[in-house]
């Protein structure tokens, strides 16, 4: 069965295949999917990017919201740090839908006698730098965690110190300090400006931001694991339902695609979330990062076929 | 580019000065809060010494 998604034909089985893939691997490692479905949309679908991105972006706030409930009835979220990133994560992911209409705007370039347009190729090269980012990140973690049984919070109960990310070596006044994730002083610049960052990313690409938020509060304010994870949540929740709301009006949401990977993704969660008992979590996310790094290198594929 | 860099002169302003604006404006509110919270407890202290 085919529906038509902007002037794009897809079978829905195939769209409904891929939300069940993006809920397991959600479910297995705690992230939305946005870095995984918006590159795939876009390349193995054809889906026109704006598209991609307001849909992952509303897939997204579905797929999150029951993780932030839970989260949050368990006391994982520290409100402060929360509201303090949201003021510049808003700004950011605004920022990114209008970046995002300024190159649809420019319409279309030829490179190597290939006509194109100027979003899609500039989407996927970004693309591509921000899943080597992330892919990046998250095996530096899984590595410095290698051959450590404690978690960070045990280890900090135990030593009764605290762990200082490196973020807070810079002193810059005015300084805040947030007691619930056991971060002692921090500058407020460096809280307020690189959540407007990865509001960019979220805003450009269709990215929730999770993969990149969770470690940026862990090693970069040095926030405890389990309050960087609600936190996190909270932040991915709250910044996709912002960009859903913006491309919305943008006319960038295609309710039909959002639909049919809600439900596969909805599904294929809790079987995610079963295999998790059986893995530990270091090896999660190393796997992880290799999936991620699969999804650059189909972009790596697409980018030096049809243009380099 | 620089067409639309000037159209959007006011929201780049905005982006530089709001989320420090907003982190002070947060930082001042929990400060408040957690301070009012505090007092009674301390003047109930005081009381009862």
């Amino acid at each position: 069965m085919l529906i038509d998604i902007s002037g794009v034909e897809a079978n829905v089985a195939y769209l409904f295949l891929l939300g069940c893939v993006a809920g397991l691997l959600s479910g297995f490692f705690g992230i939305g999917g946005g870095a995984l479905i918006t590159p795939i949309l876009q390349i193995i679908f054809q889906i026109p990017f704006h598209i991609c991105v307001g849909s992952s972006l509303a897939q997204t706030v579905g797929s999150s919201f029951t993780a932030v409930l839970r989260h949050w009835q368990m006391g994982n979220v520290d409100l402060k740090l929360a509201l303090m990133i949201l003021g510049g994560n808003f700004l950011g992911v605004e920022a990114g839908a209008r970046i995002l209409d300024y190159l649809n705007d420019l319409g279309t370039m030829v490179i190597r006698n290939q006509e194109t347009t100027y979003v899609e190729y500039y989407s996927r090269w970004l693309f591509l730098c921000v899943l080597l980012l992330v892919a990046i990140l998250i095996m530096a973690e899984s590595f410095r965690n290698q051959g450590n049984l404690q978690t960070e919070e045990d280890r900090r109960n135990l030593s009764n110190s605290t762990y200082n990310g490196f973020l807070q070596r810079f002193h810059i006044p005015p300084l805040a300090e947030f007691p619930t994730s056991c971060v002692s002083s921090i500058s407020i610049f460096a809280v307020s400006y690189p959540a407007f960052l990865i509001g960019v990313t979220t805003g450009l690409l269709g990215i929730g931001g999770g993969v990149i938020t969770i470690p940026l509060l862990i090693y970069g304010y040095g926030a405890t694991t389990r309050k960087a994870v609600g936190t996190g949540l909270l932040l991915v929740f709250s910044s996709t339902l912002y960009g859903t709301v913006t491309h919305a009006i943008r006319h960038n949401v295609d309710l039909q695609l959002v639909a049919i990977l809600l439900i596969g993704s909805t599904i294929c969660a809790q079987f995610g979330a079963i295999a998790t008992q059986a893995i530990s979590g270091r090896s999660i996310r190393f796997y992880f990062s290799f999936i991620v790094l699969g999804v650059a290198g189909l972009l790596l594929y697409d980018l030096s076929s049809r243009f380099l | 580019m620089k067409k639309f860099l000037d159209q959007q002169i006011l929201y780049i302003l905005l982006c530089l000065l709001f989320p420090i604006a907003w982190g002070i404006f947060v930082n001042v509110i929990f400060t408040l809060v957690r301070n009012r919270r505090a007092k009674p407890e301390s003047d109930q202290i005081q009381y009862h010494i």
